[in-house]
């Protein structure tokens, strides 16, 4: 125990309070068939470790696991971790002291699978027969917290003989033991954990992601976490199987980028389940290193919310080659100001989970070509965007009529008035550009006028109340519908069109008018 | 009911067990957090399980990253850590009457996360909730609310009583950001209580069983 200077007089008060026991919940009784081993925690380390743990066994719920399961497991996961690259990896993962897997280098050359499963087993040991402590597990919340002592006596390595905190090489960034600044008021003993949740952290390496540089390089280890917790196990199914099929990591396809692969992982699970699957769930994804060199311990955590996730398993399912032209585009050097920006190579991943529009994306202003159809577009602005599907029907309405006003021009006025559209920057251009559809009516006979000055006032405020994002949202989705209309013919006036662009400039210059 | 809103700067709000290196902040504080600001305007261990119930919001304006020098405990050394933490940070507590007083002078500095993350009392206001189907935000909740979001085990209080602290109650929440978008709002509907002045859902937690 230490004297904290001049909290002294806190401490005093403190000592002075009647001492509380913290409730336990009951602790499990062995094999007892009505009490689960195992629990889902909330926590991303650990729920993966239950994964890897559900997986190997084949079974769904952790009800269902029995003693057996978990001590095939334990001797896969001994057997697994010998193999070569793996001891790599963990030292990735733990920092390379982890005495629990023998992962520093010093010992890996007489480590054992007997060694490991020794380990192994004497945590499991502990879960069954967690004892007493006066800390519950800071991360379930329902078991006794393993002491150092406890933590010793099952360890196979010389690393018995000394002190071993509750740190960073046996739990992934943990703080050192050497720096009691990361633990709560500096606990020299770790961190607060269970045999439970320390057992499933040493396993989770099996249901993890590994993300690569080019060069074949670790450059971080991905963990999923799903709720509700049993989407976990498709999640997660491909790496497990990588493991138990061939004694291999899995490298998440070879993608060098985390977001990507998240993206696809959900894209390439759509194709199995209905859109349904998906109601409700959100994935959080935690991206990380924890290895001993200077800079190596990092987390990123990536939120991908669940109108994104229904979005990507919508667009992925319903018109995949649409889906990859408006997410094509990289993101470029002048990108670093994203937060998601070091974890894809997408511009349109990383300004999806911004919470930024992606609606430019669907056009394709070059080609004049909508780059997917209508109904994605329209899922798109009612999940992702949040836009009220009565104010997108009339934006359709409006575009419609647009359409079937401007078709009846010759393909050189038509090819120009759809680059005024284009062009709008400020909102009198948009404005004239309205007028001018209104006038094309009057000249060609179109029944009806465009719209009311009611119509008009919505069609600027009908998304949103952000006038300068309201306007610019309604000219990209009136783009995107003659684009879609009419694209044959804007591409076969195109060729007029470097003729009547000095014409257009003029008239946003004079206010509007032809 | 009053309500208590607190400003800050910055604020920061660690994951519980990502302790080492660089230390992201949680979209809104855990609440243990919160039993901590209670604490220290009370100037005496609080237990949100002794309290009839608590709500929170947090929102803030955007998030940094600080690079942070830090003295080791117990030796001569230092450190450099990256941490993450939100910018211009506001939070307001629901809490019951009697904690007004409480929040006129309260005993100690209030912090929103680390030291350097120190918070005061702009308003302390009584107010009514009204029921009703609303966006939910910048708060935790339950899982048993089914509301999609980040799924995280976070120590609703620790026990006072010891040196050093301990976990006494532990639970995993669904982490809501603060909705920044109408978008988001619909997402995160519920029927819950609403405070109608900031348009907002609170979800009162009731640890006291």
């Amino acid at each position: 125990m230490w004297i904290i200077g001049k909290v002294k007089p806190l401490d005093e008060f403190l000592k002075e309070q009647p001492q509380k026991d913290p409730p336990f919940d009951e602790p499990p009784e062995g094999s007892n068939e009505s009490t689960p081993l195992f629990h889902w925690t909330g926590h991303p380390f650990v729920d993966a470790g239950l994964v890897a743990l559900l997986l190997l066994s084949r079974k769904h719920n952790p009800e269902e696991l029995r003693e057996e399961d978990v001590e095939r497991a334990v001797e896969f996961a001994a057997e697994l971790y010998l193999k070569e690259g793996w001891g790599t990896l963990l030292a990735r993962i733990y920092r390379n002291n982890n005495p629990i897997l023998m992962v520093n280098p010093s010992m890996r050359k007489n480590t054992t699978k007997d060694k490991l499963e020794f380990s192994l087993k004497g945590l499991f040991k502990l879960v069954k027969n967690p004892g007493e402590s006066e800390e519950i597990c800071q991360i379930c919340g329902r078991y006794p917290a393993l002491s150092g002592m406890k933590l010793r006596s099952i360890i196979n390595t010389k690393e018995r003989e000394r002190p071993k905190e509750i740190t960073g090489d046996i739990f992934p960034l943990l703080g050192t033991g050497d720096m009691r600044n990361y633990f709560p008021h500096g606990n020299e003993m770790g961190a607060s954990i269970c045999a439970h949740c320390l057992l499933l952290a040493q396993l989770f390496p099996i249901a993890s992601y590994i993300i690569t540089t080019r060069k074949g390089k670790v450059g971080g280890i991905l963990v999923l976490h799903a709720y509700p917790y049993e989407k976990n196990l498709k999640l997660l199914e491909d790496a497990v199987g990588s493991a138990r099929k061939s004694y291999l990591y899995n490298n998440a396809k070879g993608m060098t980028w985390p977001v990507d692969f998240i993206f696809d992982k959900i894209a390439d699970l759509s194709k199995r389940v209905d859109l349904g699957y998906w109601n409700g769930v959100s994935i959080v994804a935690y991206y990380f290193l924890n290895g001993n060199r200077t800079g190596e311990q990092w987390i990123y955590t990536i939120r991908i919310p669940n109108p994104i996730i229904l979005f990507i398993a919508y667009a992925s399912t319903y018109d995949n080659s649409g889906w990859k032209r408006i997410s094509s585009k990289r993101l470029g050097k002048k990108s670093g100001l994203h937060e998601y920006s070091k974890l894809t190579s997408k511009e349109a991943y990383a300004k999806l989970l911004n919470g930024e529009s992606i609606l430019p994306y669907f056009i394709d202003k070059k080609n004049r070509l909508a780059n997917t159809k209508w109904s994605l577009l329209a899922f798109y602005c009612s999940e992702v965007l949040g836009l009220d599907k009565e104010a997108l029907e009339f934006i359709k309405g409006v575009a419609d009529k647009i359409v079937e006003t401007i078709e009846k021009l010759p393909d050189n006025k038509l090819s120009r008035r759809v680059r005024e559209l284009e062009r709008a920057e400020k909102l009198y251009q948009f404005e004239g550009f309205f007028i001018r559809v209104e006038r094309d009516r009057q000249e060609l006979g179109v029944p009806e006028a465009l719209m009311s000055f009611d119509d008009f006032a919505r069609i600027l405020t009908g998304y949103g109340e952000d006038l300068n994002v309201s306007w610019k949202t309604v000219k990209n989705l009136l783009l995107f519908r003659i684009y879609e209309k009419l694209h044959d013919r804007l591409m076969k006036a195109s060729s007029k069109e470097v003729e009547g662009a000095e014409e257009a400039d003029e008239e946003f210059e004079e206010g509007g008018e032809e | 009911m009053i309500r208590v809103k607190l400003r800050a700067w910055t604020a920061s709000f660690r994951f519980p067990t990502f302790q080492s290196g660089y230390q992201p902040t949680l979209p809104v504080p855990p609440p243990s957090t919160i039993q901590g600001i209670l604490s220290a305007a009370k100037g005496e261990p609080v237990y949100l399980t002794d309290i009839p119930y608590v709500g929170y919001v947090f929102k803030s304006e955007g998030k940094g990253i600080d690079l942070e020098k830090i003295y080791a405990l117990g030796k001569v050394e230092t450190d450099i850590m990256k941490r993450e933490f939100h910018y211009k940070a506001e939070l307001y507590l629901y809490l019951p009457d009697e904690w007004e007083e409480v929040f006129r002078k309260p005993r100690y500095q209030l912090l929103l996360g680390r030291s350097s993350d120190l918070a005061v009392v702009e308003e302390i206001k009584k107010v009514e909730l009204e029921e009703k189907e609303t966006a939910l935000g910048g708060t935790v909740v339950p899982l048993e609310l089914g509301l999609p979001g980040m799924v995280h085990a976070l120590v609703v209080e620790y026990d006072y009583f010891t040196v050093p602290r301990r976990a006494k109650l532990v639970k995993p929440f669904v982490v809501l950001p603060f909705p920044r978008t109408e978008a988001e709002k619909r997402r995160q509907r519920v029927r819950t209580l609403q405070d109608t002045e900031l348009g907002i859902g609170v979800y009162l937690h009731r640890w006291s069983g």
